[in-house]
């Protein structure tokens, strides 16, 4: 990432709410389209979420690392958490009919559908989003 | 976001209309909305999503509890209106298969005329 920026939060939806809109701002001021620039909100909300209420599961003692910067045209966001980690592999798909009415479970499907590219680090406590503008 | 509650038909049809982003941080507001819809007991629920900006999974979660809820006291629970960046989370996580999609609050009601 050529502009790197890191910032740290507890694992409070006050925190949250504060990293999501520094990095939005950055997001318009880069000038992304406005799909790219909902995608990019909407993966990084699935991402924070999980990682302070899955990953720390609200434990206000625990981080959740956001890592983003800008390459080009390239916007690339990571966000790791204290947990235990977890195997994206083994998350049910929520468009099965047994799963469709089930209130959760679907901020993975999420992110995979609206970025880019989607990797988690082998611990399963770190993701990283990437989304790449379609205008030059 | 802010949601107004209000009711039609002469109280059997109740409108939770939202404004706004339906994130993380506004779910107990969400759930408190539908809650004082359900207590006027319509017989059919929709929310407005007309001037929904943003929904991102945990709203959708809300959304499916208040339709469980509401099947599960024979209610019909419809969603009125969604913008395009809405509709295309409902279509991608296949949700329009659960819920019912109505162009405007008139649409709802006529078919439950």
């Amino acid at each position: 990432m050529q502009d790197s920026h890191e910032i740290v939060i507890p694992s409070t939806p006050s925190g949250r709410q504060q990293a999501e809109d520094i990095i939005m701002k950055k997001v318009d001021e880069f000038g992304f389209s406005e799909e790219a620039r909902f995608s990019i909100r909407l993966a990084m909300e699935e991402a924070v979420v999980n990682a302070i209420k899955h990953g720390n599961r609200f434990d206000k003692d625990k981080k959740v690392t956001i890592r983003y910067g800008f390459n080009g045209r390239t916007f690339t966001l990571s966000v790791r958490d204290e947990g235990q980690g977890f195997d994206p592999g083994g998350v049910p798909d929520p468009t099965a009919p047994e799963n469709i009415t089930l209130p959760y479970g679907r901020g993975l499907m999420l992110m995979n559908a609206y970025m880019d590219r989607v990797e988690f680090s082998p611990a399963g406590n770190e993701v990283t989003l990437v989304k790449t503008t379609g205008e030059d | 976001m802010n949601t107004q509650v209000r009711q039609l038909a002469d109280g059997k049809v109740g409108v939770v209309a939202v404004e706004g982003e339906i994130d993380f941080s506004v779910l107990p507001q969400m759930r408190e909305a539908l809650d004082e819809a359900n207590a006027f007991e319509p017989t059919s629920l929709l929310v407005d999503l007309t001037n929904v900006t943003f929904i991102a999974s945990d709203g959708l979660g809300v959304l499916i509890e208040a339709h469980r809820r509401a099947d599960d006291v024979g209610r019909k629970f419809d969603l009125v209106h969604p913008q395009p960046h809405i509709l295309g989370i409902l279509r991608q996580t296949q949700l329009t298969k659960l819920f019912r999609v109505f162009e405007s609050i008139d649409d709802a009601m006529a078919d439950d005329a």
